[in-house]
């Protein structure tokens, strides 16, 4: 080969280098979405135990009325514990529930919360609160806020379909096994969701 | 009779068992009553259940009635206020698992009457929304 043509294509390779180089950069969230083979593993939390465990069936439905069933892992012990302490006034409702009931979900719930041995979403969630207190929503978690805050609330709050990021189940259809993979988001009245 | 022993085995078991079947609404319903009245209720009213049903009460700086969530239209389904979500009918006559769970219905009469009114029910005022409900 000429060494003026071993130049180009050296500049071609570079110029693909960098292009690939920028393309992969583009998606990064502070918490490093990507890092770990992301896209091998959509479902983590329908592989992740708490749905096995034998007093899921209960609190699926006993914290499944009004809402959606969501996973322990998405908050830590305090946050769980100060919720379960104050079900007379539950974000303005009330959810008593009698102490046989409320006790085998308590355990489940401190089995199962963000922790760094629960699991892929729980490592994250629970390192996303650092050292400052955890709040009561999902919603407001640190993780949760990376996580959605290029959506604008036309799709979402202002949204008649939707109406709160708390009903995880408007966009994730799949929600209810877990599943809360991006590629898999259909935003009711808009379709799919793309970054 | 020669056979009495044999028959009222039988009869007694069939009756207990066709008991236990009468899980429908208004079987359930009727139990709840009798406990009421012996609680202390005097006799229900499903005009006054009807009554009550719609009335607004201000309770936390907001207006509150059964309504708000279960809608006036009971043979309709309702949405809950806050999260969104659809609450089946009241009515047996279209939602057949409706009012067939004794603890099911105490469990929502304590949670929902501290809700809307800011206290438990009263005996006669779960008495009076049942016999109301009764009628769908």
């Amino acid at each position: 080969m000429s060494k003026s043509s071993f130049t180009a294509l050296l500049i071609i390779a570079m110029t693909l280098f960098f292009i690939a180089m920028v393309i992969a950069d583009s998606d990064q969230y502070q918490y490093k979405e990507h890092e770990y083979g992301e896209h091998e593993e959509h479902d983590r939390f329908a592989r992740s135990h708490y749905m096995n465990d034998v007093h899921y069936a209960l609190y699926a439905s006993e914290c499944g009325e009004c809402h959606m069933a969501y996973p322990p892992a998405m908050l830590p012990a305090l946050s769980w514990q100060t919720i379960m302490r104050n079900l007379d006034d539950h974000f303005g409702d009330n959810a008593e529930l009698e102490a046989n009931i409320s006790q085998p979900i308590d355990l489940f719930l401190v089995t199962h919360v963000a922790g760094e041995n629960s699991g892929y979403y729980g490592r994250r969630w629970w390192r996303s609160t650092g050292d400052s207190r955890p709040p009561l929503r999902i919603t407001e978690t640190n993780y949760f806020r990376a996580q959605h805050h290029e959506i604008p609330a036309k799709l979402a709050e202002d949204n008649p379909e939707v109406g709160s990021l708390s009903r995880c189940d408007a966009c994730h259809a799949n929600a209810d096994k877990g599943n809360f993979d991006e590629h898999q988001v259909q935003i009711p009245g808009y379709g799919r969701w793309d970054d | 009779m020669k056979y009495r022993r044999l028959v009222i085995f039988p009869t007694c078991l069939s009756l207990l068992l066709l008991s236990s079947l009468n899980a429908n609404a208004t079987g359930v319903i009727d139990q709840l009553l009798e406990i009421y009245s012996n609680q202390g209720a005097g006799s229900f009213s499903a005009k006054h259940g009807r009554t009550a049903w719609s009335q607004t009460h201000h309770v936390k700086g907001q207006q509150r009635a059964c309504s708000s969530c279960h809608s006036n239209e009971l043979t309709k389904a309702g949405r809950h206020k806050i999260t969104g979500k659809i609450i089946k009918p009241m009515a047996s006559s279209v939602n057949s698992e409706r009012l067939t769970d004794r603890k099911k219905i105490e469990k929502w009469f304590k949670r929902n009457c501290k809700w809307t009114l800011g206290r438990e029910c009263t005996a006669q005022e779960k008495g009076n929304y049942l016999l109301y409900l009764k009628q769908f």
